[in-house]
């Protein structure tokens, strides 16, 4: 009894382990439990950030092993931009987004966008700098720094931005092998 | 037409051929341009205003890819969990690049709704594009926005921060993966993580943990200001 109960909890493994729309249905599973949870108890969260809360409980009290889901969550994340085509094409039934309300929200997102980068990265950089003061040790970036590009010399400039693009491109190949790397959304 | 409805499943089929088909493109020839989900998004727009469908009809076909948003926001346990090292060490400093990353997002999107005079459900819409999907679009429901709209918005600013990045890393002394990180995991959530990985391994670490926990935090505090009006 004990053996096949053992031999059952193994085959069960190894199904879960190899197959990744098995892990997806997991997944799917947690959240479905959470999102009933949610709307029983009215937490004031969505389903899916409760489960991942309980997922990652899960996953750092030893219950379940990160080979249970590692496939189905890195497929899952890997085709994120196909999740939102649908919310995405909606605009078409909104007509009054082709026009002037289009024109403002370009603006909207260019002048955002550039504000939030620039932004956080310069009070980031300089919170690093004010840190390291006070004797922490943070990795400092294996990119080195590249300056100010040389806009005035064209010939320069071509070599600049071969050399930048190539550097690149190295930087790329070290890169494979991260869970978080392919067209999120 | 028979009893069977076949046109929301002709919908669906367009969506997946072409998303597989410009992932395929992407893979060989990647641009901004050529990006899946951009192609995939102006094909099908393209289709329903070419062939004057409803996106009623759309949605029919289209709508259980919505619901796999949910499982998505749970598997992004995955990666939190394999970076519990990198958040345990340096907690504070993401905490900061959070918290910093996401005041400068609200305050901009309000000094724009202000500029370009938008009504507040467009406004409620603007606030939580810097931050990734699922959350975005759970945000923007609970502060009275567009879901739709935020969408949009969410997707270009991604398109957008993550081939103007590169640039910026030429004309910003950044010295930190930190700061380069927090740049792309902050500005242009899940294509930025994609690019920040090309250009470093730890500078797409930071920027995938600072994408998830700016995208946790925006929901949280979407939900107080619901539970607050």
């Amino acid at each position: 009894m004990k053996q096949s109960l053992s031999l059952a909890y193994r085959s069960l493994k190894t199904a879960v382990e190899s197959s990744r729309w098995l892990q997806m249905a997991l997944l799917g599973v947690t959240w479905a439990v959470c999102q009933v949870v949610v709307d029983r108890t009215g937490l004031p969260l969505p389903g899916g950030v409760l489960g991942l809360f309980v997922l990652i409980a899960a996953l750092l009290g030893g219950w379940i092993s990160p080979s249970w889901i590692k496939r189905g969550a890195n497929s899952l994340i890997d085709h994120l931009a196909l999740f939102f085509i649908p919310a995405m094409v909606a605009f078409v039934s909104h007509p009054e987004f082709f026009g002037w309300l289009g024109v403002k929200f370009i603006v909207a997102v260019l002048v955002g966008t550039l504000s939030v980068m620039v932004g956080t990265a310069l009070v980031v950089d300089l919170a690093f700098r004010f840190v390291r003061g006070m004797n922490q040790t943070l990795p400092v970036s294996s990119v080195k720094p590249l300056g100010r590009l040389p806009v005035s010399n064209p010939q320069l400039l071509a070599v600049y931005v071969k050399q930048s693009r190539s550097a690149m491109r190295g930087a790329s190949f070290r890169a494979r092998g991260l869970s978080l790397e392919s067209g999120l959304e | 037409m028979g009893s069977f409805d076949f046109i929301p499943w002709l919908w669906l089929a367009l969506t997946l051929v072409v998303y597989f088909g410009a992932r395929a493109v992407y893979s060989v020839f990647p641009r901004w341009w050529t990006s899946p989900m951009l192609v995939t998004w102006a094909v099908c727009s393209g289709a329903l205003i070419g062939f004057h469908a409803s996106y009623h009809e759309y949605v029919r076909g289209t709508n259980w890819l919505m619901v796999v948003l949910g499982p998505a926001t749970v598997a992004f346990a995955l990666p939190i969990y394999e970076q519990r090292e990198l958040i345990r060490r340096n907690w504070r400093i993401l905490t900061f690049g959070i918290v910093a990353g996401c005041l400068i997002s609200i305050l901009s999107a309000w000094v724009i709704a202000w500029a370009l005079a938008l009504t507040p459900a467009q406004e409620a819409s603007l606030f939580p594009r810097s931050i990734t999907m699922p959350f975005a679009v759970a945000a923007s429901k609970n502060l009275g926005g567009i879901p739709e709209l935020t969408a949009l918005l969410v997707a270009f600013s991604g398109l957008f921060g993550a081939s103007v990045g590169e640039a910026l890393l030429n004309f910003l002394p950044l010295r930190t993966v930190f700061a380069r990180g927090a740049m792309f995991g902050m500005g242009a959530h899940g294509l930025g993580v994609a690019k920040a990985c090309q250009i470093g391994r730890e500078e797409g670490a930071v920027a995938g943990v600072i994408m998830i926990f700016a995208g946790i935090m925006n929901v949280a505090g979407a939900t107080v200001v619901m539970m607050w009006k």
